[in-house]
């Protein structure tokens, strides 16, 4: 498996030269690893991420620098997500019996999936900005459209939501024992 | 000593991991060239085919190269999943002269009315015969109507209304079929882009209208009459395989739609599911069931969320708001569908 080296090649790119490729898989590959933090849904997250890649290729046209396509795309990533998340919210509040979102990926996935269960969306996108794609607070701001005081407070509260759940799960065996 | 910052980058790692490999992306190219070569179009058209097909490669083997074990065989995006009906379509004989459709079809409606809240559920099982341009016969018995229980006078109402609905019939194909009902299914071209732009200027031009006419849509609603005729024609056109690829592949390039996973019909059938938004406003939404061993669809379910308590602003508010019936749910089960040579004649 390779991994592209995104920064690199931003800069070696002279400006407009970023191939229609290089954009989508770029695209997918952000938009995927955000939606999958903030939808918890790897099939859900790849049709975000589809989307994304679409907009994106057809609007890459118009942006005038291309070393602020990263930016670009975990902003319109991040309102991608949000939004399915809200869709599904809507969708389970309005279905009686509806289809069970059909959750995928290995232990390891589970795992890190299950930590960011039963957070707020913009929590977990912030999570996910921060741990996922390492984004320092004001580029957090920049896709999620706040202040990068409101990420400290997302990020602060995203992270005391996950250590009370990891001491609970390390009381547990205790508790049951 | 661990920090928590270091212990959740730990933790979300597996996150990171989910790059196409070289492989997947040798695919994706090449999917797309062949896109090219077999199309010509202007350039702005060739992008967007080519990197939805690319894309849904993509994503169809990043998900498959997930750690654990997914199927990589069955694509599980709704795209994949789209993009795998058209292959499968496009390997379907050549049709008869009536394709044959046996379907039940089901109907739910909302009540909320003198204090009282429950549904209304009523349902007709039909044949149909469907030859070019939707020309053809239903027979229908009378079906029938349940109500929510215990069924007040607002439920017994709104039961009475239904009735109506799914009387005895035995006519012309009965459900017209709406804004294409006068589409001549040999000019359905076999490129989706061309067949999408076909439909709509069906949809936009009126000539569905029993008096002509040019209809006007408010911003976004003919793209969706667009999606929602794609569907019927799947379900109850006569069609060649090549058209019935393309409407898939229309509904591949279609955005919004989301996986629905492995899900069972109505009457139990195993089939894949992908959910299209319809009115995006409203988060109406399309959801099929489809078997992916055939193309043929095994289910279509409208779902319709209740009507928003506060219009768009500038929409007059109707006299009354939010209305106290309204259809909550549209179901059209396919129990049997086949190609005949003469109308009467069943698979």
């Amino acid at each position: 498996m390779t991994t592209i080296d995104h920064a690199g090649l931003l800069a070696a790119s002279a400006p407009g030269a970023l191939t229609d490729d290089q954009v989508a898989r770029r695209a997918i590959q952000v938009a995927r690893r955000t939606a999958l933090g903030v939808l918890g849904d790897a099939e859900a997250a790849a049709d975000v991420a589809q989307d994304v890649a679409i907009t994106a290729v057809r609007r890459a046209g118009s942006l005038r620098d291309p070393a602020a396509l990263d930016a670009w795309l975990h902003r319109i990533a991040v309102r991608a997500a949000l939004r399915e998340a809200r869709r599904a919210g809507r969708r389970r509040e309005a279905e009686r019996a509806g289809h069970d979102p059909p959750r995928g990926g290995d232990d390891a996935l589970t795992g890190a999936l299950a930590l960011l269960d039963g957070l707020p969306a913009r929590q977990r996108a912030a999570l996910t900005l921060r741990y996922v794609h390492d984004l320092p607070d004001a580029a957090i701001a920049g896709a999620l459209r706040c202040r990068p005081g409101t990420v400290r407070s997302l990020l602060s509260r995203g992270r005391d939501a996950v250590r009370a759940a990891l001491e609970h799960d390390d009381r547990s065996p205790h508790e049951d024992a | 000593m661990k920090t928590l910052d270091d212990d959740l980058r730990e933790r979300l790692a597996p996150l990171r991991g989910l790059e196409p490999t070289d492989e997947e992306i040798a695919r994706l190219l090449a999917s797309a060239d062949e896109l090219r070569a077999r199309t010509r179009r202007p350039r702005r058209s060739l992008r967007a085919v080519g990197v939805v097909a690319a894309c849904a490669a993509a994503i169809g083997g990043g998900l498959a190269a997930l750690p654990g074990g997914r199927d990589a065989a069955r694509p599980r995006s709704a795209h994949g999943i789209l993009e795998a009906a058209a292959a499968v379509a496009a390997e379907q004989p050549a049709p008869g002269a009536y394709r044959y459709t046996r379907m039940l079809s089901r109907f739910v409606d909302e009540v909320h009315a003198d204090g009282q809240q429950g549904q209304v559920t009523y349902e007709q099982t039909s044949e149909n015969w469907t030859s070019d341009a939707f020309r053809g016969r239903t027979v229908a018995p009378q079906g029938t109507i349940e109500l929510d229980a215990p069924p007040g006078d607002a439920l017994r109402v709104a039961g009475g209304h239904a009735n109506g609905l799914v009387k005895r019939y035995d006519g012309s194909y009965r459900y017209g079929d709406g804004p294409i009902a006068r589409v001549r299914f040999a000019e359905l071209p076999e490129d989706p882009q061309a067949l999408a732009a076909l439909l709509e200027a069906a949809i936009r031009d009126g000539r569905w209208l029993p008096h002509p006419g040019r209809p006007k849509w408010a911003p976004g609603v003919a793209e969706e009459e667009v999606t929602r005729s794609a569907v019927i024609l799947l379900s109850m056109g006569n069609l060649t395989a090549g058209q019935r690829r393309a409407l898939f592949e229309l509904l591949g390039s279609r955005p919004g739609a989301r996986s629905l996973g492995d899900v069972h019909d109505a009457i139990g059938r195993q089939g894949v599911g992908v959910a299209l938004p319809l009115a995006s406003a409203l988060g109406d939404e399309l959801r099929m069931i489809i078997d992916p061993g055939t193309g043929d669809v095994l289910q279509s379910t409208e779902v319709l969320p209740p009507p928003p308590a506060r219009l768009p602003q500038g929409t007059p508010r109707p006299p009354h708001w939010p209305p106290p019936v309204w259809l909550a749910q549209r179901t059209e089960v396919f129990l049997s569908t086949g190609s005949v040579a003469a109308l009467g004649d069943r698979p």
